[in-house]
């Protein structure tokens, strides 16, 4: 997706985005700073989405995610809660991490990245569609045009070769 | 969630039959695990941190809606216990007011009229007349003592 073609729609995605915030937060200051938050990660993240894709779904999932970013990091402030690392992050990358785990989810998304090299590119793309827009099978079939069978077949074709990837890796 | 249970929705993920529903829950399972063995680390990374952060969100959302905070329950009791009193006070307001019947403002009570006398000891023979006549008296001894202290005076 294009700078332009992102700007063409980021006032209704900012809408969309700020509804999941006040719904998670009640209040406007917070719903507005995860928004502006979910926007920032979608324009880093910008080169990486396809025309074709349902970007508003992807801003959801983004937001959601700042949301709970932000929720922790009040919950860590307010009661000194310890929580483990993230060591987990896929491309948007998460919001407001602490500088080690930033560290980690890249350390992280490296490797993923290596592992999902491995892929065909129309496993790559049904295994992106299925982690990073959260589809179901249905969703997919319906917007691919690929029977169901099929979906579910490279799907877990692509996700068992990610799978032996990383543990091969972790190993290393 | 038991490990067998986690291990069940790994399998089911790998085959690619997993729901995002269910993808969420082995997400944050494997969350709330330390020291998580190679495999699952690998799901873990796979499944991402989108799909972790969306389950959490969905959980403490649907927490929310269970467990209202403190303020809406007691804006919840405050709020009854103004419904019930303004229920109250209606059907208290729908009653008319009992009126003492001996008050003086009581404008249903007729008011009496006047007795007018007795025309007792009228009639009959001038001994029954006298013996009416002393029979009343007989029963009314204060009024009959008042007329002739009045009637004393008078003199």
């Amino acid at each position: 997706m294009t700078r332009s073609e992102f700007e063409h729609i980021a006032a209704q995605l900012r809408q969309r985005v700020l509804k999941v915030g006040l719904d998670f937060f009640g209040n406007k200051e917070d719903a507005e700073d995860a928004a502006q938050e979910t926007m920032v990660q979608l324009w880093r993240y910008l080169e990486h989405i396809d025309a074709g894709r349902n970007v508003e779904v992807l801003a959801v999932r983004v937001a959601k995610n700042c949301c709970v970013s932000m929720y922790r990091k009040s919950s860590h402030r307010d009661s000194n809660f310890v929580r483990p690392l993230d060591n987990v992050t896929k491309e948007p990358s998460p919001c407001y991490n602490s500088p080690e785990a930033q560290l980690e989810a890249q350390d992280t998304q490296r490797l993923l990245s290596e592992a999902m090299a491995l892929l065909k590119p129309r496993e790559r793309e049904l295994f992106e569609m299925r982690q990073i827009e959260g589809l179901s099978t249905d969703e997919v079939a319906e917007r691919t045009g690929i029977p169901k069978p099929s979906i579910i077949a490279m799907v877990s074709a692509a996700r068992k070769k990610v799978f032996t990837e990383l543990k091969r890796r972790m190993k290393q | 969630m038991t490990n067998k249970d986690i291990q069940n929705l790994i399998d089911k993920y790998l085959a690619g039959e997993t729901s995002p529903a269910e993808e969420q829950q082995l997400a944050l399972a494997l969350q709330q695990r330390q020291d998580l063995p190679d495999d699952w680390q690998a799901v873990s990374m796979m499944l991402g941190e989108l799909t972790l952060g969306e389950a959490e969100y969905d959980a403490i959302v649907a927490q929310r809606k269970q467990k209202p905070s403190a303020l809406i329950i007691a804006l919840r009791i405050i709020s009854s216990v103004a419904a019930i009193y303004l229920v109250g006070l209606f059907l208290y307001l729908q009653q008319e007011p009992v009126v003492k019947v001996e008050t003086a403002y009581n404008n249903k009570v007729k008011k009496e009229q006047p007795i007018p006398a007795p025309a007792y000891c009228t009639e009959g023979t001038p001994r029954e007349i006298l013996m009416c006549y002393l029979e009343y008296r007989e029963a009314q001894p204060d009024t009959y003592k008042q007329l002739k202290r009045m009637s004393n005076e008078n003199k």
